[in-house]
């Protein structure tokens, strides 16, 4: 339950990285996601990726919307600035968050449904505006927390968890970045922790 | 009274699964099933592949997607970004921590700068 804090104890012979932090300094609460789900394996990345980076918690700021994606951000970096903000608009929270303190490291956190859908728009604009931020879309072409209807990213055929199939043809977000001029685009597999945690650093 | 119940939801239960890893490498294509069954083609991009060049990017993958494949790994880089504070000209502080004088110049700061634009 996302209530329920880790408790606080480790090992004493946990690794730290230069602030003298663990990774269990950059975690959040309990995941209340479904065991397997790839969510939770994106988060531990993050998790990751922060450690190495050593990042003082405090300096960072991570906003999300409406989805499973967007509850993952209540799992990780526990001592960070939080915002979760309303479906599909937390481009434009995350703008007006960074023109008022550019000095903080911002992530946004955001799903299929939230970025392709509700937010398409407020994906766009913020991407042509150059926002200075990592926008992480956690991407899997279906609405788990509603039980699993296609979203927008959904492959044309693809077949729902009800036996139905989808006749509509599929967004990439990462081509519309390519197009509305994002600086840095990349993509990975949430289980491809070897390439996902880099990938995560090096933006 | 209950005649008038009617079931507007029904209980459902996910199955715990283990999470699905992947370890391929760069320049080979994975195919990765998910748990509902279906399958992801993964190509992981070649080391020379250029994430310089914009439109190269945008046809690389468009013809990878028309094979049916999704392309990871860094996809594109501008090695001389811009972001917005650069291209709206803002002060380096926050906000939080300017001044009323910083944040309100007064009428003739105003008054020169609607000049400006006469």
């Amino acid at each position: 339950m996302t209530y329920i804090a880790k408790p606080k104890f480790h090992h004493p012979a946990l690794p730290k990285n230069n602030l003298g932090f663990t990774h269990r300094d950059y975690e959040g609460s309990i995941s209340t996601l479904c065991a397997g789900c790839g969510h939770d394996s994106i988060s531990a990345a993050v998790i990751q990726a922060c450690f190495e980076l050593n990042l003082e918690p405090h300096r960072l700021a991570k906003l999300s919307g409406i989805g499973c994606s967007s509850k993952t951000p209540d799992y990780f970096l526990g001592q960070s600035h939080g915002f979760n903000s309303v479906h599909g608009r937390m481009p434009s929270v995350l703008t007006g968050s960074n023109l008022a303190n550019k000095e903080l490291i911002y992530l946004g956190v955001s799903g299929d449904g939230d970025s392709a859908s509700i937010g398409l728009g407020q994906f766009v604009h913020c991407v042509r505006r150059g926002v200075n931020m990592l926008y992480m879309t956690e991407n899997n072409g279906v609405y788990g927390l509603t039980k699993g209807q296609f979203s927008a990213t959904a492959d044309k055929g693809s077949k729902s968890k009800a036996g139905g199939s989808n006749n509509d043809s599929p967004l990439d977000l990462v081509g519309m970045a390519l197009l509305v001029g994002a600086t840095f685009v990349a993509r990975s597999f949430s289980g491809d922790k070897k390439q996902l945690v880099p990938l995560i650093r090096a933006c | 009274m209950r005649q008038h119940n009617e079931a507007v939801n029904r209980l459902d239960y996910m199955d715990p699964r283990e999470p699905i890893t992947v370890d391929y490498a760069p320049g080979t294509v994975s195919e990765v099933t998910l748990h509902d069954g279906s399958m992801l083609r993964l190509a992981k991009l070649h080391p020379e592949y250029d994430p310089h060049d914009r439109i190269g990017a945008m046809t690389y993958m468009q013809s990878r997607a028309a094979a049916g494949e999704v392309v990871t790994g860094l996809i594109y880089m501008d090695p001389a970004p811009k972001d917005m504070h650069a291209m709206l000209n803002t002060v380096d502080a926050p906000l939080n921590r300017l001044g009323e004088k910083e944040l309100c110049p007064g009428s003739a700061a105003l008054e020169k700068i609607n000049a400006s634009l006469r």
